[in-house]
């Protein structure tokens, strides 16, 4: 009965465990979902002042829209 | 009369003492048997539930033959076995939940992988595309020198000004990261001697095209210094980690340019060149940071509004490099370039508070 108890604590205290792991890994990918938009949103600014340049066909499939939280082009100089 | 009535209490006292009370431990055992608990029980911890349950019947069975003694202790035997299949039973939905969160650990971890590559795929190709287009822009050849104006020739110079000392910190930053080699020498050779000729030459005579030259000449030192690490390792995003980092403690804005991961520091500080309270605070958040990342070298530069506050913005970079070494994150270098950089036109009524700051640059490595 006594051993019952403490397996069931030491499973319960591993499945806490695992849990908050999970949310850490998470929020991680949340936070580098917004980076890779903002990245993505970078990378289509650059495309666009080289096609606005002629140094690249225009035809090219421009990537997902630019996000709302996205930095100026060029970083903030 | 009198006798015959204690007669009869008598014979109902007898009586009441001899009618069946069954023991009050198989009353419980019974109230425990269909309880909740015992039915998750059943499905969760099966043959633990089954013995309880064989018990409570003998314990009934007992009852019936008038054994109450036997089936009172068989009753309380029950209670604890079936005490025991509730402990397997929150072993059991603890194992489940165990499983379950593995599998989505497990799930989550793949897409942090998948995501970690996308945005180095992505961080590759947009650096490309705007290394191309700024290398495109450069190399524009200017077609109407002859045609310009005082007012374009002198804003020209200033653009120049900017440029040249762009340069010189990038060329310092490509230094900072162990670059060598002829073509740095040669990068920083021409950029001294525009340096010079900016220190003495006329306002007529068009240094932008040299300036731009040079600022694409240790763009590529710093670049060609980063490359073979970046292909050593080219799934490492430790410079966004970083800017993550910085963004995370939510008490500085953080920013990438060519030289790395850059944070502002605006009137750092007071009179007597002590740093204020928020910018120690900064600086020791950044020194944590630093310890973080040690692979990024940290350059200070000074930056003031204008010609005369150079040297206050000097002294305020040296303070802040040394307060970051008694952080235990020492600045690889300390640079003041006076107003030759603003970031607001300093004819903009309020562009001095704009202009005037501390920039912590932590030079990155692989990109």
């Amino acid at each position: 009965m006594i051993e019952a108890l403490r397996t069931a604590a030491r499973l319960e205290a591993r499945a806490s465990q695992l849990e908050a792991e999970r949310i850490q890994v998470r929020e991680q990918t949340d936070r580098l979902v917004t980076l890779v938009e903002q990245t993505e949103a970078r990378r289509a600014r650059a495309l666009a002042r080289l096609q606005a340049l002629g140094l690249e066909p225009s035809g090219l499939p421009l990537p997902a829209p630019e996000s709302p939280q996205a930095p100026a082009a060029g970083g903030a100089r | 009369m009198k006798y015959s009535s204690l007669g009869l209490l008598l014979a109902l006292t007898l009586a009441g003492c001899s009618r069946h009370v069954p023991p009050k431990s198989l009353a419980d055992a019974d109230g425990v048997a269909a309880s909740q608990a015992a039915v998750q029980a059943r499905e969760l911890a099966p043959q633990a539930s089954g013995v309880a349950a064989q018990l409570l019947e003998q314990a009934h069975v007992l009852e019936r033959e008038g054994e109450s003694a036997e089936a009172g202790v068989l009753a309380e035997e029950s209670i604890a076995a079936y005490e025991e299949a509730f402990a397997l039973t929150r072993a059991a939905r603890a194992d489940a939940r165990i499983e379950q969160s593995e599998q989505a650990l497990g799930a989550e971890k793949v897409r942090l992988t998948e995501l970690e590559a996308a945005q180095v795929r992505a961080a590759r190709e947009a650096d490309a595309f705007e290394l191309r287009a700024r290398v495109a822009l450069d190399k524009e050849p200017v077609v109407d020198v002859e045609t310009l104006t005082p007012e374009r020739a002198r804003v020209r110079r200033q653009a120049a000004i900017q440029l040249a000392s762009e340069a010189h910190l990038l060329c310092v930053s490509a230094v900072l990261l162990g670059r060598q080699g002829d073509g740095l020498t040669r990068a920083q050779a021409d950029l001294a001697a525009l340096e010079r000729d900016l220190g003495v030459g006329s306002a007529q005579a068009d240094v932008y095209p040299r300036a731009a030259q040079a600022r694409t000449a240790c763009l590529t030192e710093l670049t060609l210094t980063r490359r073979p690490r970046a292909q050593a390792a080219p799934d490492a995003a430790g410079s966004d980690r970083l800017l993550t980092d910085l963004a995370a403690t939510g008490a500085v804005f953080a920013f990438r340019d060519d030289r790395g991961v850059v944070v502002n520091l605006r009137a750092p500080t007071e009179r007597e060149g002590e740093l204020t309270e928020g910018a120690r605070a900064i600086v020791e958040l950044l020194a944590r940071t630093s310890k973080q990342h040690p692979a990024y070298p940290l350059l200070v530069v000074g930056h003031s509004a204008t010609a005369a506050d150079a040297k206050s913005a000097e002294a305020a970079a040296q303070a802040i490099a040394k307060a970051l070494a008694e952080y235990g994150a020492p600045a690889k270098a300390v640079e003041a370039v006076g107003p030759k950089q603003p970031v607001v036109d300093p004819r903009v009524p309020g562009a001095g508070g704009h202009n005037a700051r501390v920039e912590v640059i932590f030079i990155t490595v692989g990109r």
